[in-house]
Formats: C-alpha cells, sequence, structure tokens
C-alpha cells in the first residue's frame, strides 16, 4: 500500500467507514511506516479531544446585550489632550518614577536572562536523558544479557530527577 | 525449524550463522573452552536459539539496589524477536506505562506527567549480532561460562547459569527454562556478590492468546510522539560523529576489557547528540553527550556535580551535558567522569 492511499484511508477509517479489508491493510503499512503511523496518532489524538469539548451555544439575550454595548460605546480622548495640562506639575516625580521604572526593567531583563539560561539548559539535560534512556532500551531489547525493564527504571529516575537543580 | 520460519530471512541467515558459531568454539589453547561446562553451553544455546523466539505472556518483577530498592511489575507480552509489549502494573507512578516493540520501533507510552510516546530505534542492534558477539567473546576467553545451580522459577524448572566478563567485574546470572530456553531470572551482580539488579517471572504461559492490537503502534492510547530517533545508522567512528556532530566527540576513560560497540548521531543538525555504546563482553555502558546551547551574553554554566543513581549518572562539563546508562562502581564511575570533566 502506498503512502497517498495509507493517509485517505487512515481519514476514512476515523470515520468508522473502512472496511475489515483495507483495515486490515492499513494496519500492516502502518506498522512498517512510521510517518503514516504518526500521522494515524496525531490524527486520532486531535478527532478525540475534539469530540471531548463540551460545545456552548450563546443565549439570544446575551446576543442582544453584546450588541447593545457595542453600539453603545464612545470613542476615548486622545491621551496627549487629557494628560498635557496637568503634566507641569507633575514633571519631577514623574521623571523619577520613570527612571525608577527603567531601573526595575532593566533588572529584571538581567534576571530573566539567567533564568531563561538555566531553564534551557535544564531542558537540555531532560532531553539527553530521555535520548539517551529511550536508546539504552532499545540496546537493551537487542542483548540477550539486558533487560529492558532495568533500563526503564534507570531512565525513569534520571527523568524525575531531572527537574533538580542540577546548573 | 519452526523457529526460523518465524524470522525473516536475513535473520534466518544470521541465526545459522549464530548456530555455526555455537558448535565450534576452539580458542588459542588448543583446548575447546566450552566443552569444559558443556550443561552451561547447553543452557546458552536453548536461551539463544529457542528461548528468543518462543511466545509467551509472563508477570514479571523488576528490582534495583543502588540507592535503595526501587521495584516494579510488568506483564510482558512476548510474540518473538522485535515483537514484544511491557505493560506497567506497579508501582502507582509506572501503571499504565507500555513499552512497544514492533519491527524497527520501539514507542514508550507514558500517560504521566502528560500523556506521551516517547519514540526510539530497536533497530540501533541486532540480537542476532549481540548473540554473536558473545559467543565470540567466549570462544576467545573473554567471558566465561558456568552452571552454578538449578532453580524453580515460575513453576519451572531452570538452570541457572553465570557469564563473567574477568574477575572484578560485575557479572549476569541467567535462569534458563530447561524445555524453552526462556529466561525466566535475570541477575547482575556486583563483584562482591551483592545483587545490583534483578528481575523474575512470577508467572509464565507458553500458549498465550494475544490481543488483536498488542504489537500494533497506533494501538496505544493517542498522545503526542517525541521521537529521539538515532538521525544515523550506526556509525563507523568516533570521528564520523564529529563530522556529523560539528564538535569534539569525547570519549571516556573505561577499564581496558570495555571496547567501543557502537557510534550514533542523534537529533537534528546543529543540536545533535551522540551515543557511544561500550562493552566488555557482558556488561553494557551507553554515554550520551550534547553540547549545551549558547545564549548570548548569559554566563557559562559551572560544572555541575554528578547525579547518579539506580544505573542513570549525568552531569555537566564544559559545554557539555553527559547522560550514561551503566551499573557499574562508584570508583568507575569518578574515572569516566574525570576523563570527561
Amino acid at each position: 500500500m502506498t503512502c497517498h492511499r495509507a493517509q485517505r484511508l487512515i481519514s476514512v477509517a476515523q470515520d468508522g467507514d473502512l472496511s475489515a479489508r483495507d483495515h486490515i491493510r492499513l494496519e500492516r503499512h502502518l506498522v512498517e511506516c512510521r510517518s503514516c503511523s504518526v500521522l494515524a496518532h496525531d490524527l486520532a489524538r486531535m478527532v478525540g479531544e475534539l469530540r471531548a469539548t463540551p460545545s456552548a451555544a450563546a443565549s439570544e439575550a446575551f446576543a442582544i446585550e453584546l450588541d447593545r454595548r457595542l453600539s453603545a460605546r464612545v470613542p476615548s480622548r486622545g491621551l496627549s489632550a487629557a494628560l498635557l495640562p496637568t503634566l507641569g506639575r507633575w514633571y519631577r516625580p514623574l521623571a523619577v518614577a520613570a527612571g525608577c521604572a527603567l531601573l526595575g526593567v532593566l533588572t529584571w531583563s538581567v534576571h530573566l536572562r539567567a533564568s531563561r539560561a538555566d531553564e534551557l539548559r535544564r531542558r537540555e539535560v531532560a532531553r539527553s536523558l530521555s535520548t539517551t534512556g529511550v536508546q539504552s532500551m532499545a540496546l537493551a531489547a537487542s542483548n540477550p544479557l539486558d533487560d529492558i525493564t532495568v533500563a526503564n527504571l534507570a531512565a525513569n529516575t534520571g527523568a524525575e530527577r531531572s527537574g533538580e537543580d542540577l546548573l | 525449524m519452526k523457529t526460523f520460519c518465524r524470522l525473516g530471512v536475513g535473520q534466518s541467515v544470521r541465526a545459522l550463522a549464530l548456530l555455526a558459531l555455537l558448535g565450534a568454539t576452539a580458542p588459542a589453547d588448543g583446548q575447546p573452552r566450552l566443552v569444559r561446562a558443556p550443561r552451561a553451553r547447553q543452557a546458552l544455546q536453548r536461551f539463544l536459539r529457542s528461548g528468543q523466539t518462543t511466545p509467551y505472556v509472563a508477570e514479571q518483577t523488576t528490582r534495583t539496589f543502588d540507592g535503595g530498592m526501587a521495584e516494579s511489575r510488568q506483564i510482558l507480552k512476548h510474540a518473538g524477536p522485535r515483537r514484544q509489549r511491557i505493560e506497567y502494573v506497579a508501582p502507582p507512578r509506572l501503571a499504565g506505562e507500555v513499552i512497544l516493540i514492533a519491527g524497527p520501533r520501539l514507542l514508550h507510552y507514558r500517560p504521566r506527567p502528560r500523556p506521551r510516546i516517547i519514540e526510539g530505534d530497536a533497530g540501533v542492534a541486532d540480537l542476532a549480532d549481540r548473540a554473536r558477539d558473545l559467543l565470540a567473546s567466549l570462544a576467545a576467553g573473554k567471558v566465561r561460562i558456568a552452571l552454578v545451580g538449578s532453580e524453580v522459577v515460575a513453576g519451572r524448572d531452570t538452570d541457572i547459569v553465570e557469564v563473567r566478563p574477568g574477575p572484578g567485574a560485575p557479572f549476569k546470572r541467567l535462569w534458563i527454562d530447561r524445555e524453552t530456553g526462556v529466561r525466566l531470572k535475570h541477575e547482575t551482580v556486583d563483584p562482591t556478590g551483592a545483587v545490583i539488579v534483578s528481575s523474575y517471572f512470577t508467572k509464565v504461559t507458553y500458549e498465550p492468546v494475544f490481543g488483536p492490537g498488542d504489537f500494533l503502534p497506533d494501538r496505544l492510547p493517542p498522545a503526542p510522539i517525541e521521537a529521539h530517533i538515532p538521525s544515523s545508522p550506526p556509525l563507523g567512528s568516533v570521528a564520523e560523529a564529529q563530522r556529523l556532530a560539528g564538535y569534539t566527540v569525547r570519549v571516556p576513560n573505561l577499564p581496558p576489557r570495555f571496547v567501543l560497540e557502537g557510534v550514533w548521531a542523534t537529533g537534528p543538525a546543529g543540536g545533535r547528540g551522540v551515543l557511544l555504546r561500550f562493552t566488555d563482553g557482558v556488561n553494557t555502558v551507553v554515554l550520551g553527550q550534547r553540547r549545551l546551547p549558547r545564549l548570548g551574553t548569559a554566563p557559562s554554566p559551572a560544572d555541575s556535580s554528578v547525579r547518579s543513581r539506580r544505573g542513570v549518572a549525568y552531569w555537566v562539563s564544559g559545554d557539555r551535558v553527559y547522560t550514561l546508562f551503566a551499573n557499574v562502581r562508584p570508583e568507575v564511575l569518578r574515572r569516566i567522569v574525570a576523563s570527561l570533566r
């Protein structure tokens, strides 16, 4: 079966309209083809989530009230027109406040950057653990002297502990 | 012959070569080493020939003893090589997890903390190749086997075979079903005699009834797939991995009996990791390394301490994060870490 046909059948299968024969042929293809299998997974998940989402209908009263409020909305005055007459008296305090705010933003920005760096590095550690863990399991599965469940216990321990403050 | 009918042509050829090796093992000293332990050899033959292809369903308990005991229980469904499903039933934090090996794919469904499927590549190594390596090590005298007893496990008579890579190294004990060759119990033992890890069947059925979707990847619970598949076939050398990764791959200093057996690059270009697999014929060390991303003016991280427990260790050194999967003694781990600092 070609991927093109398989992808068409995946969609049909979601609607429950697939014949038994096509179903068997599709399953055989999905075992062999990673990309179609991923597509089938994603589609099944999406359909499942959509089906699980409760639908909500707006009442007629709500629609009328919304329409009334939108119609009654008055355009606001411009900022400069509102503030300029009083700016002279508040000029100094406003300048000090603005300076403080700017300093705060700069400090916060430096802190944020350091936090982001730590967070990204933690993510890299977790990703490395995932990659090495799953491949250790794969290698264990192909080694008569290894046990895949032992590798999984190690991988789980690593995944749990990767949240610790490593850096 | 039934065994070979289950396998592909390539696998059958490899399996036949394996059997030829099993029958002809004459080391340099002129005395066939395996003949010294004929019953151990017979048990190993059963394990490598029919033990891998016999279908069964079993209940298994796995225990690790490093850093406090951890235990998990699973249901194993084994339909043959590359057709295996492991369903976790305990402890609660692992219950619901499923590991599925379907052909070249290894899928690990984890319902917590958010449902996801982690995909690896079960085709990274070939069972027949690993079995051949084991036999070659036996023939060369690098690995020794001995029948050390018998025991009833899960209501079945077993032979206990010890496989040792050499003095001072951890070794394995295998409990092999006398009739079917299936491994019913497995232990990794420290040179001092302490058990490091253990797994054993509590129940086994050799006439299993599998569900229609037991070995189909798309019958796993729906969840996003995170693929951690090597982006290359096994590479010929570390230098080749360096070329793909774009940075110098560090090679650890391991005890002399360990040899590099496989190199893989993982992930997309620009963020590639490299996996190195070492073995002493019995024990395995898998080392992953990945370069940390550069983050503009952010300071470089200081070297971290090593986190190590239950066969996994990880640490940051320089611009790298290292992950190590191996049951090694603390002094070996220290030596590995020091050689990568």
